[in-house]
C-alpha cells in the first residue's frame, strides 16, 4: 500500500526531525542527556539542560500544532475551492487573523484569550469576504476572480495592520512578530492555559474537517455532483469555512503569519498518495507539523543570528508556489 | 395504485426576469423509462435539476419524492433514492475511476461508515455494467471525453438509486457505447426495476428505447405520450421550427425523425 508507506515514512522523518529540533539549537545538548530527560536511564541530567529542554518542548508543541493545523486547513480548503493554489495565506484567512490579533495587541485587552478570540473573527470574516467577492458574479466560483479577491483582502488588511502599527508605535515590536511568524512565544503560566485552549480549538477543527472527509471528496468532483452524492453543499461548504478559520486563527494568535506550509504540504502528499481526503488530511496533518518543525530548526541554526520562522517557510514556499503555477499553466 | 416516484405540480423555475420552466406538470412512476426532448434552451435540464433537488430557491410549484415534498427529505436520503448522471466530470481532480465510482456510495455511508460487502458489489457491478474494467486504476483525468461519461453513469448506477436521471447520456458516446448505454439502462431496468428519466437529442434512440416521451419547449409541456404519438413530423416542425421528416425502422417500427433542412428538396425520405 502506497499510502501506508508514505504514511510511515513521514511520522518517522517528523519524528527524527522532531528529535533533532530537541537536541540542536544555540546550545546543542548532548543527545544522552535529552534521551535521560525523556526516558530515565543512567545519565545524570544537570539542572541547565532540564530548563532548556523545557523551552524546546514547548516550542516543539507549538510547532507540531501550527504546522498541522496549517496544513489541514491547506488541503480542506482546496477541496472546497477546487483549486490547487488555494491556502490560508493566499486566501486572505491569514492575513484576517493577522489583523485580528494586532488589534487585539494595540487595544491591550487584558484578557488572555483576546488574541485568538480576535484573530478568529478576522480569520472568518476575510475568508467569508473572499468567498462572496469572488461568488458575487453569480453562478459557480470563478478561480480567478477567487484568487484575486484573496489577494486584494490580503493588501487591504496589510494596509490596515500598517495603520495600526503607525498609530501605535510602542507596540511595534509585538506587531512585527505577528508579521514575521515566529515560535518565539514566552510560556508564561497565563499562556499556557490559553495554549492549552487553542489545542482543544484546534482539535475541534480538525475533527470537523475530519467528520467531512467523504464530503470533501465529493466536493472535489464539483458543487452539483457533491449535492447528487447528498452532500449539503452550502451547510458544509460554511461549516468547513469556520472549521479552517478557527485553526488558523489560533495557530496565528500565537505564531503570526506563517505562510505556505499550507499550500506546500498538501500539494506534496496529494503528489504521492492522490487526491483522496481520507489519506490526505492526516498525512496533511504529519507533514505540515513536520516541516513546520524542520523551518524552525533551519530558522535557529542556519544564520548567525535566529531567523522569525516564517521567513524560512516564505523562501522556501515562493519559489514552489511559482513552479505550481508554471507547471499548471503548462499542462493547460 | 402507489404515489409515482417523482412528481412535479404547477413548477416554474425563473433566473431574474427570465421564465426557464412555466408551471410544468410531469411524473416518472417506477420502473418506466422516459425520455425528455425538446431544442436547446427548452428547459430540459433545469427540469431535471429540480429533479434532482437543486435550484430550490430559484423555483415555484412542488416536486414530489413517492407523494412526499422533496424538501421533506434530507439530501442523503434524496440521493438515495435519485442519482443523476450531470453532464460533465471535472478533468482536475485526479480521482482514479474505482475511486469516483465508490463515491456513489456515500448516500449509504455517512461520514464514518466503512464500506460492506454490498457496497462493494454495487460498486464493482457498476464498473462492469459501463465496461470501465481496464480502465479501474486510471485517473479520470487521463481519459476522453465518453470514457468520463461512462465513468459518471457508473458513480450514479452504484448509487443504486429507484430513479436514475440522465442529462444528455449519450453526447460524446461513440456508436457502440452509444447502443451499449441503452442496453445498460434496459438492463438496470429489468434487474431492479429502476425509472429513469432522460435527456436527450437522440431522437430515434429515445423512441426505440423509453415509453414515454416529454416534449418540452419554451418551459412549456407540448406532448406527453407514448414515443409515437409524439415523435410526429408535425408536432416535432413546430416544436424545433424546422422541417422534419420521420422514417420509420423496418424491424421495430419507431418513428426516427430527421431534419430535411439542406437536403436535396425532390429526395423522397427511404
Amino acid at each position: 500500500m502506497r499510502g501506508a508507506a508514505v504514511g510511515t515514512g513521514m511520522v518517522a522523518a517528523t519524528l527524527a526531525i522532531t528529535a533533532a529540533a530537541l537536541v540542536y539549537g544555540s546550545v546543542p545538548l548532548p543527545w544522552r542527556e535529552v534521551a535521560g530527560h525523556f526516558f530515565g536511564g543512567d545519565a545524570a541530567v544537570p539542572p541547565t539542560t532540564e530548563a532548556i529542554l523545557r523551552i524546546r518542548v514547548d516550542r516543539l508543541l507549538l510547532a507540531l500544532v501550527t504546522g498541522a493545523a496549517l496544513g489541514v486547513s491547506g488541503a480542506v480548503l482546496q477541496a472546497l475551492l477546487r483549486n490547487p493554489l488555494a491556502d490560508p495565506y493566499v486566501l486572505g484567512t491569514s492575513s484576517g487573523a493577522a489583523c485580528g490579533a494586532t488589534l487585539a495587541l494595540v487595544i491591550g485587552i487584558p484578557f488572555t484569550l483576546a488574541t485568538p478570540l480576535f484573530a478568529f473573527t478576522g480569520a472568518c470574516a476575510s475568508t467569508l469576504l473572499v468567498y462572496a467577492i469572488a461568488r458575487s458574479s453569480g453562478g459557480g466560483l470563478p478561480q480567478e476572480r477567487l484568487l484575486l479577491a484573496g489577494v486584494i483582502v490580503g493588501f487591504f488588511l496589510g494596509a490596515m495592520i500598517m495603520l495600526l502599527m503607525t498609530w501605535s508605535r510602542e507596540m511595534l515590536p509585538g506587531i512585527v512578530a505577528v508579521l514575521m511568524g515566529n515560535l518565539d512565544h514566552p510560556f508564561v503560566p497565563q499562556t499556557r492555559i490559553a495554549f492549552r485552549i487553542v489545542c482543544a480549538a484546534v482539535g475541534c477543527g480538525m475533527l470537523v474537517a475530519f467528520a467531512h472527509l467523504r464530503n470533501l471528496d465529493a466536493l472535489s468532483l464539483g458543487d452539483d455532483a457533491a449535492a447528487h452524492l447528498g452532500v449539503a453543499v452550502e451547510r458544509v461548504r460554511l461549516v468547513l469555512f469556520l472549521a479552517t478559520s478557527l485553526m488558523v486563527g489560533c495557530v496565528v494568535s500565537f505564531t503570526g503569519l506563517i505562510g505556505f506550509i499550507g499550500l506546500v504540504v498538501p500539494h506534496a502528499v496529494r503528489l504521492s498518495v492522490g487526491p483522496a481526503h481520507r489519506r490526505l488530511l492526516p498525512l496533511a496533518a504529519i507533514g505540515g507539523a513536520g516541516l513546520l518543525v524542520a523551518s524552525d530548526l533551519a530558522a535557529r541554526n542556519l544564520g548567525s543570528v535566529p531567523l522569525p520562522v516564517g521567513v524560512v517557510t516564505a523562501l522556501l514556499g515562493g519559489p514552489f508556489f511559482l513552479f505550481l503555477l508554471i507547471r499548471r499553466g503548462a499542462t493547460r | 395504485m402507489s404515489a409515482p416516484l417523482l412528481r412535479t405540480r404547477g413548477l416554474s423555475v425563473a433566473f431574474g426576469e427570465r421564465r426557464v420552466l412555466d408551471s410544468v406538470d410531469i411524473e416518472l412512476r417506477q420502473g418506466e423509462i422516459v425520455a425528455l426532448v425538446g431544442p436547446n434552451g427548452g428547459g430540459k435540464t433545469t427540469l431535471l435539476r429540480c429533479l434532482a433537488g437543486l435550484l430550490r430557491r430559484a423555483r415555484s410549484g412542488q416536486v414530489q419524492v413517492l407523494g412526499r415534498p422533496l424538501e421533506s427529505y434530507s439530501r442523503p436520503a434524496l440521493a438515495r433514492i435519485v442519482a443523476v448522471m450531470g453532464q460533465d466530470l471535472p478533468a482536475t481532480a485526479g480521482f482514479t475511476v474505482t475511486q469516483v465510482v465508490a463515491m456513489g456510495r456515500h448516500p449509504h455511508l455517512g461520514p464514518f461508515r466503512m464500506r460492506g460487502e454490498g457496497d462493494r458489489r454495487a460498486v464493482e457491478q457498476a464498473i462492469e455494467a459501463t465496461d470501465l474494467d481496464r480502465l479501474r486504476t486510471r485517473p479520470i483525468d487521463e481519459l476522453s471525453g465518453g470514457e468520463r461519461r461512462r465513468v459518471s453513469l457508473a458513480r450514479a448506477l452504484a448509487q443504486e438509486p429507484a430513479a436514475l436521471l440522465l442529462d444528455e447520456p449519450t453526447a460524446n458516446l461513440d456508436l457502440k457505447h452509444k447502443a451499449a448505454l441503452f442496453a445498460i439502462l434496459r438492463q438496470v431496468h429489468l434487474a431492479r426495476g429502476t425509472a429513469t428519466l432522460l435527456v436527450t437529442h437522440e431522437l430515434g434512440l429515445a423512441a426505440e428505447h423509453a415509453e414515454r416521451a416529454v416534449l418540452l419547449r419554451d418551459g412549456r409541456v407540448l406532448a406527453d405520450d407514448s414515443p409515437r404519438a409524439v415523435l410526429r413530423g408535425e408536432l416535432l416542425r413546430r416544436a424545433f421550427d424546422t422541417p422534419v421528416e420521420i422514417i420509420t425502422n423496418p424491424r421495430t417500427g419507431a418513428p426516427h425523425p430527421c431534419p430535411t433542412t439542406g437536403t436535396d428538396p425532390r429526395s423522397e425520405p427511404i
